[in-house]
């Protein structure tokens, strides 16, 4: 096992039921890479069909990757796996953490970490290397994830991580959250924690993670990658013209500018004009908080801060003494989606008060601090939009009894006062009534409250799908591309290997030159909301971007940076590299492996998936049974025709016709979308062909 | 005057130095102490410098009322080009040459915002002003307004868009990309 390198070599299993540990071996999985590619593994092998999310026969799998704890950069993320109770079938599904948690993973001799069965009353996990135990958690139950966090903390050696539920976990809320380093949280399988009477994960490592390569070839690709890496989400043009720039985009994330800082900390920090090819000033270039929160937050702006071993820092630290008005907290740290949905619960506004745009901030510095520790997850903001839509429909005034319908502050709610959100997350995490019923999730409160079609089918509540999850860079992205990565996973996807190219901010006449030497041809994107019909090599560009995103989730990799499918650098043309991932891998493991080579191995993970949904849905039609676009996406704009440019409405023919392409490019069958046996056993998967042989569910 | 080395070298770091502090070298700041060129030589001999090896870098762009060097190293042709047409203080052709370019390469409408940061630097009222008087002068018919239903302002130019299109655009911009972070 000395000789491994890449992967920590030895998996972590722990069954609760009767408090046992076992190491296992890692490269028995070495063909599913890490993370995610595990977690599909473990779960096909041993996880019954028709196991629900909360049953003691599901498991929970921790994963790093290979890449994990390397050095190589961007590689902070944590990779969860498990049923999906918001799910209707309780499909698996993936959550992800950024932070430092992975990486302790790795360091304490571990590549994943298996949590099976139940415990007889709460624990926490304590690891230490390769000392493991499990610890009384009852003095910590019903407590939020802050406190856990400290107290576990406090119980482990410096340096320690920490991944906690909180009370909405604990409660086996549908929409719960496992959060490490206080901020990084991963949505959904909160719950499964909770079901499983584990309240948290305390972990320190001290062991190097050996990498086969000459560390100065390693060294070479890393300043490779530190040359064509841009800000947060792989922007590569700043939001202002800037000197150094030939091009910029007012949504880019690479937001630095000289005179915007990090006005709270002491002194400012000015973030500057940060050239591309100054390597000191990468971190600065995500002045994130001004892009969440406006040009208010600049002034509240204590620091950015982000992930092990990633230069960019996109998640932001606030000090905000006016949070301890609600009992919180002056300092809150997040990013993107964990500040604007709770921003979107607030259905009538936010409060006038302060400086332009200091409500909208408050409410999301308040809603952030309040689910980060009660942990309740948003469904990707879709919390916020169905209750908008159970209360503007009346269905709220229908379901609620009169008295906890009396109850909720909809004075609070009017004023755009924040305080409202105290109120709402409390009554979510602790099943509070009626109401609480928004915390299972889209699918299951539209069916326990009768969600009319108008629900389903009008845009303005961005439902995708019907089983339940929101659109997530979709049709406006790409246009047959998004669209055909939404319908794919099992919750919203997660994928931004397509967003980040066309949110780069570069011309389209660039963009299209960059896609077309990576897939085959410029055909495979369209200029935004101007979009053609469906071409073979969209479905390529769609395949490409869920297995690359499949292969950063096992790796582990950001893919809210990776690819580097571009970069900021002129005199490249703007061209990235997408051959990293293969040289980092290769040189991490000693394995000689071509892009090509690592892009089958993503086939291999997103293809397992897709059979581990066959098998928990019990059905092969996944074209009419999983696929399924809600009817918005056909009848938005009215008054136009697909391919119009200005709409992003899609045409229905055309949309079967990008299923048949991806399908065939997946090598699925073209009717059903479903694994072929042939396909499953080119990618090595024939136990798995042979177990839904076994069930009937391969398709003809 | 010293020989053509010194000389070159003189003017060469002068105009690096000035792109670094994010300007433009006029030709007659070449005139002065202590390069001293003489009015009549100026562009003659920038013309020269920019085709002598190691002064490649070294770019003029023609403004109306000058001529501005600048060294690419340092900044992007692009930049350079807005900054000549603030020197030039032709406001009309500088929002409207932005706006087209936007409406031609990414495609996008443009947020008025933009001109209220650097390099443009307008006060907002001088930029209401200004934009009201372009949009009925000749020369600048294609500039057109769009609206998100935030009621924030866009630009476009019907030279390279449709009133639909740009308005879908700018309600991505403005509104439905802050939907979907």
């Amino acid at each position: 096992m000395s000789n491994i390198t890449g992967w920590a070599g030895k998996i972590l299993r722990v069954n609760l039921t009767d408090g046992t540990f076992k190491a296992e071996d890692t490269l028995k999985y070495k063909d599913f890479v890490g993370g995610m590619g595990i977690g599909y593994k473990v779960m096909w092998d041993e996880v019954p069909a028709g196991t629900k999310a909360f049953d003691p026969e599901n498991k929970i799998i921790f994963g790093a990757g290979p890449l994990t704890g390397t050095g190589a950069v961007c590689a902070g993320r944590t990779n969860i796996t498990s049923l999906l109770a918001s799910n209707p079938y309780n499909a698996v599904s993936d959550s992800h953490m950024g932070g430092h948690f992975s990486a302790e993973m790795k360091y304490a001799g571990w590549d994943a970490i298996i949590i099976e069965g139940k415990s007889p009353k709460p624990v926490w996990l304590k690891i230490e290397n390769d000392k493991v135990s499990l610890e009384d958690a009852r003095y910590l139950w019903g407590k939020g994830i802050f406190l856990t966090t400290a107290f576990v903390a406090g119980k482990m050696p410096k340096g320690a991580q920490v991944a906690a539920i909180g009370q909405a976990g604990e409660n086996m809320v549908n929409l719960s959250v496992i959060m490490n380093n206080g901020s990084h949280s991963a949505g959904g399988h909160g719950g499964v924690m909770g079901s499983k009477n584990i309240k948290a994960i305390g972990i320190r490592g001290t062991l190097p993670v050996h990498i086969a390569a000459d560390r100065r070839d390693w060294l070479e690709v890393d300043k490779e990658m530190m040359a064509v890496i841009g800000a947060n989400n792989n922007h590569v043009v700043p939001s202002t013209p800037q000197p150094w720039a030939e091009y910029n985009a007012a949504r880019s994330r690479w937001t630095a500018t000289d005179g915007l800082t990090w006005g709270a900390a002491n002194p400012p920090v000015n973030t500057g004009t940060c050239d591309p090819h100054d390597l000191n000033s990468v971190g600065l270039r995500t002045q994130k908080a001004v892009f969440d929160h406006g040009a208010v937050a600049e002034q509240y702006t204590v620091r950015m801060g982000g992930c092990h071993a990633c230069p960019i820092r996109c998640h932001s630290t606030l000090h905000i003494p006016k949070l301890e008005k609600y009992g919180l907290s002056p300092n809150v740290s997040n990013t993107c989606v964990g500040y604007s949905s709770p921003g979107g619960i607030m259905i009538q506004g936010h409060s006038k008060e302060g400086e332009e745009g200091e409500g909208t901030m408050m409410s999301k510095a308040v809603g952030a601090q309040l689910a980060d520790d009660y942990g309740v997850w948003c469904n990707y903001s879709q919390i916020g939009r169905d209750f908008k839509y159970a209360h503007e429909s009346g269905i709220l005034k229908k379901v609620l009894p009169q008295e906890e319908y009396d109850s909720i502050p909809w004075d609070l709610l009017e004023k755009g006062d924040p305080e409202f959100l105290v109120d709402f997350y409390r009554r979510i995490t602790f099943k509070e009534g009626e109401l609480s019923r928004l915390g299972e999730g889209a699918y299951w409160v539209a069916k326990a409250w009768n969600f009319g079609d108008d629900y389903w089918n009008s845009s303005s509540y961005n439902m995708w799908s019907k089983l339940g999850f929101p659109k997530h860079h979709s049709n406006e992205t790409a246009a047959q591309v998004g669209s055909l990565i939404n319908s794919m996973f099992n919750r919203d996807a997660q994928c931004h290997t397509h967003v980040n190219l066309t949110g780069s901010g570069l011309p389209i006449e660039i963009q299209k030159a960059v896609i077309g030497e990576v897939i085959g041809s410029p055909d495979a994107l369209d200029a935004p909301n101007s979009y053609t019909p469906m071409n073979e090599y969209k479905a390529k560009f769609a395949k490409w971007s869920i297995i690359r995103n499949c292969l950063h989730d096992s790796l582990t990799l950001c893919n809210w940076m990776w690819p580097m499918t571009v970069s900021p650098l002129k005199e490249r043309n703007y061209r990235g590299n997408t051959s990293l991932e293969s040289q980092y891998f290769s040189m991490a493991t000693g394995i000689p492996t071509t892009e090509a080579e690592l892009d089958l191995m993503g086939e291999r993970i997103f293809t397992l998936h897709r059979a581990l949904t066959v098998k928990q849905m019990g059905t092969v039609d996944m074209r009419n049974e999983h696929d399924p676009i809600c009817e918005w996406v056909y009848t938005i704009n009215p008054d136009m025709q697909p391919f119009t440019p200005g709409t992003q409405k899609m045409d229905r023919e055309d949309m079967q016709l990008a299923f048949t392409m991806f399908y065939k490019e997946m090598g699925w069958d073209e009717k059903t979308g479903a694994p072929t046996k042939a396909t499953l056993i080119r990618l090595g998967l024939r136990d798995v062909a042979a177990e839904l042989e076994k069930l009937g569910l391969l398709p003809n | 005057m010293g020989d053509h080395k010194d000389i070159n070298l003189l003017i060469g770091e002068a105009i690096r130095l000035n792109t670094i502090n994010i300007k433009l070298t006029k030709a007659e700041d070449l005139t002065m102490e202590p390069i001293s060129l003489k009015a009549d030589e100026v562009t003659n001999k920038l013309e020269e410098l920019t085709k002598i090896e190691g002064y490649e870098d070294i770019k003029l762009l023609k403004g109306k009322k000058t001529l501005y060097c600048y060294s690419e190293k340092h900044m992007t042709g692009s930049y350079a080009k807005l900054l000549v047409g603030v020197e030039d203080g032709d406001l009309f052709a500088l929002i409207a040459d932005t706006i087209r370019n936007d409406s031609k390469i990414y495609p996008r409408t443009t947020d008025i915002k933009l001109f209220t940061k650097s390099p443009y630097n307008f006060k907002e009222k001088e930029l209401m002003d200004i934009l009201g008087q372009l949009m009925k002068s000749e020369g600048y018919e294609d500039i057109k307004e769009s609206r998100a239903s935030n009621n924030a302002l866009y630009l476009y130019s019907e030279l390279h868009l449709s009133k639909a299109y740009a308005d879908s655009l700018t309600e991505w911009i403005e509104v439905t990309s802050l939907e979907c972070p």
